[in-house]
């Protein structure tokens, strides 16, 4: 099913690139107007291939649109990627010496790979070493704090 | 010209800071590599903001030695854990880890290091010598035949890439489509920006790969939870040098998996997991004693090692001669290049000769470095192993988003790298193939750039890529790469054998 999806949605994206590129110079748009064109004929032959693929499956006895999912394991990784897009999002307002360490000590400590001591030594080394490396060394303009 | 450039590369490599970032760079690499779920893709993918900081050529021989000591350091976790630290070495485990139950796991590591230093060293000769004539060849390719080597070099590793050949294809459509964004080279119009001034100069590249080799592996390495290590081996007690003898008696097979670790190199879209596995058959094809191996048999670590390490020598020849990277993991090398303004294409071995034979001595050098960095550092990387893929995870965010920032101080950057990871990690699900998108990313521009001028020479007339006897052939073997991904040959071979009255082979086989 995921398939279907991505290939749909690659579809549906050449299909805008190519609606968009039609107020562009000849020139501008014929690449883009030529690749649309392929990725529409590559995604509908994925979608036609994956549909063959389920009537084989399904005569066989054995179609699984949706492949069995480990709840625990897809919880983690959501739960992990929205944790890293609110890192995304506040180490520009917190600075990276707060957002870094509230980052990782969520992570860890929700999980508990090591024990406690062990955490805040891995929080504390992490951060120290690439602000050492990166802010100190680099001299990366990385705000470090609330309105710096 | 070349012999000047030979001589400027190697002048430039025993600089004091180019030996540092060597030694360095393996030393990262094997560390890297010996951590099951960590990739050198990755690795070099996180150190490419790192190299900002130094020249061109002494960032790119520390990304070049953390490449290919990681191959080594996937032998590592492979002999010690049963599992494989990168897919390269997953033909070791066969025979390594069995030694190292029987108490041999310095052996079986110091056969491992040892194989890969022939492998490295015979590859990186390959290179020194094959690049710089492929390069002077290329130098009379105008842009029809480079448009020509452009499709070419993105059909057959999106034909190529594990799976189906059809998914490779589309990834590597999406990614020269995402390439478009931006500012159109011939004629300045800015492309799919949406008003954006972030996106006028383009998707930056280095992003694109820190998000899409970055992200996923932290988000898997969370999901999956710790390696298995029940059946660890905790420690390395015995002596990992072989003695001359048994240096002497691994050399054929060593030289025969180097030479075919070099010519898989050399096409596009196969790599280390390839040469490894075809090595380990073709060592145990010509053995006398095939039922020793998967006993913890020497030869059946010696040759996937020595393969898989000259691999990075063979995949370098099109990505420096060509500007065509052959793996996602010389297409973050190439990337390297390109964060320095280096634009990747035929000039790299007359414009950039410098850094490019730089970088072709570094290989080398970084062989040698790597065995006695192997010799020296292996036992500490037992430790490296028993480090929770929990605690990895969240470290690989913070570098991926610290990284993404670096390369332009831009917080929309940030969101790229993310977007383009979570785009990485659908893919995976889904087993579509990123490593041709990676590819199309940095064709695209080659692509649009060659188009135009090419049409420019022809008049707006097509053929003009039929005119060129070089172009012609190239593009038709495109063609047939993308040809062999549809069911094409099938309908072919079936009317053929209908036409010649002969019996199908699936009826055949059904009943048989």
């Amino acid at each position: 099913m995921g398939r279907i999806l991505v290939a749909s949605a690659a579809v549906a994206l050449a299909l805008f690139f190519r609606h968009t590129a039609q107020s562009y110079p000849s020139a501008a748009a014929r690449l883009p107007n030529l690749l649309g064109l392929i990725i529409i004929l590559l995604g509908t032959a994925v979608i036609v291939a994956q549909a063959l693929e389920w009537r084989r499956q399904s005569a066989d006895g054995q179609l699984q649109l949706v492949p069995p999912i480990d709840k625990t394991a897809f919880g983690i990784g959501v739960l992990f990627a929205a944790l890293c897009v609110a890192y995304a999002a506040s180490i520009h307002v917190l600075g990276y010496l707060i957002a870094t360490p509230v980052f990782l000590l969520v992570a860890l400590g929700a999980l508990r790979p090591i024990s406690w001591p062990n955490i805040l030594l891995t929080v504390i080394a992490v951060t120290g070493v690439i602000w050492a490396v990166f802010i100190n060394f680099l001299g990366l303009p990385m705000p470090l704090f609330p309105g710096a | 010209m070349n012999d000047t450039f030979l001589w400027i590369g190697l002048t430039n490599v025993v600089q004091p800071i180019n030996i540092f970032v060597i030694v360095l760079g393996t030393l990262i690499g094997m560390f890297v590599g010996a951590m099951p779920g960590l990739s050198a893709t990755m690795a070099i993918a996180l150190l490419l903001p790192l190299t900002f900081q130094f020249e061109p050529a002494t960032g790119l021989a520390l990304l070049a030695s953390l490449y290919l000591s990681a191959m080594y350091g996937g032998s590592i976790a492979a002999i010690l854990l049963r599992t494989p630290g990168t897919p390269a070495a997953a033909a070791t485990v066969i025979d390594g880890y069995p030694m190292a139950q029987a108490g041999k796991a310095g052996k079986a590591l110091g056969f491992s290091l040892s194989a890969s230093l022939v492998g490295g060293v015979l590859s990186s000769i390959v290179l020194l010598t094959v690049a710089p004539l492929l390069g002077q060849l290329v130098l009379n390719f105008g842009p029809v035949e480079i448009f020509a080597i452009a499709v070419l070099g993105i059909t057959i590793i999106g034909s190529l890439s594990q799976g189906s050949a059809l998914l490779g294809l589309l990834s590597g459509a999406i990614g020269l489509l995402i390439a478009m964004i931006g500012m159109d080279p011939t004629t300045g119009t800015p492309r799919f920006t949406f008003g954006n001034l972030n996106l006028f100069g383009g998707v930056e590249f280095t992003v694109a790969l820190i998000g899409l080799f970055s992200i996923p592996q932290a988000i898997r390495l969370m999901t999956r939870g710790n390696t298995d290590v029940s059946g660890r081996i905790s420690s390395v007690r015995d002596r990992m040098l072989p003695s001359a003898r048994d240096f002497l008696a691994m050399l054929p097979n060593s030289l025969r998996s180097a030479v075919i670790g070099v010519f898989t190199g050399l096409i596009p879209g196969t790599g280390g997991d390839t040469a490894s596995w075809f090595a380990y058959n073709e060592a145990k094809r010509f053995s006398r004693n095939k039922a020793e191996f998967g006993k913890g048999y020497a030869p059946g670590i010696v040759a996937p090692e020595a393969a898989n390490n000259a691999v990075v020598g063979g995949a370098l020849i099109p990505t420096i001669s060509l500007g065509i990277p052959g793996s996602s993991s010389t297409a973050v090398l190439m990337g390297g290049l390109m964060v320095h303004g280096i634009l990747p294409g035929p000039t790299l071995m007359t414009d950039y000769g410098d850094v490019t034979y730089t970088l072709l001595w570094a290989v080398l050098f970084a062989n040698v470095a790597l065995f006695a960095v192997g010799l020296l550092f292996t036992r500490a990387c037992v430790s490296v192993t028993k480090i929770p893929n929990r605690v990895v995870g969240p470290v690989i965010v913070v570098l991926s988003i610290i990284g993404a920032y670096a390369l332009n101080n831009s917080i929309f950057e940030i969101w790229l790298m993310l977007g383009f990871g979570l785009f990485g990690y659908v893919l995976d699900a889904c087993r579509i193939p990123t490593p041709p998108l990676v590819i199309g990313l940095i064709l695209g521009s080659v692509l649009d750039t060659s188009l135009e001028q090419s049409l420019l020479i022809g008049r707006g007339d097509w053929t003009i890529f039929l005119q060129s006897p070089i172009a012609a052939v190239l593009l038709t073997i495109a063609a047939l790469s993308v040809l062999q991904a549809t069911p094409f040959f099938g309908w072919l071979g079936r009317a053929i054998r209908r036409s010649r009255g002969l019996p199908e082979m699936e009826k055949d086989a059904g009943n048989t």
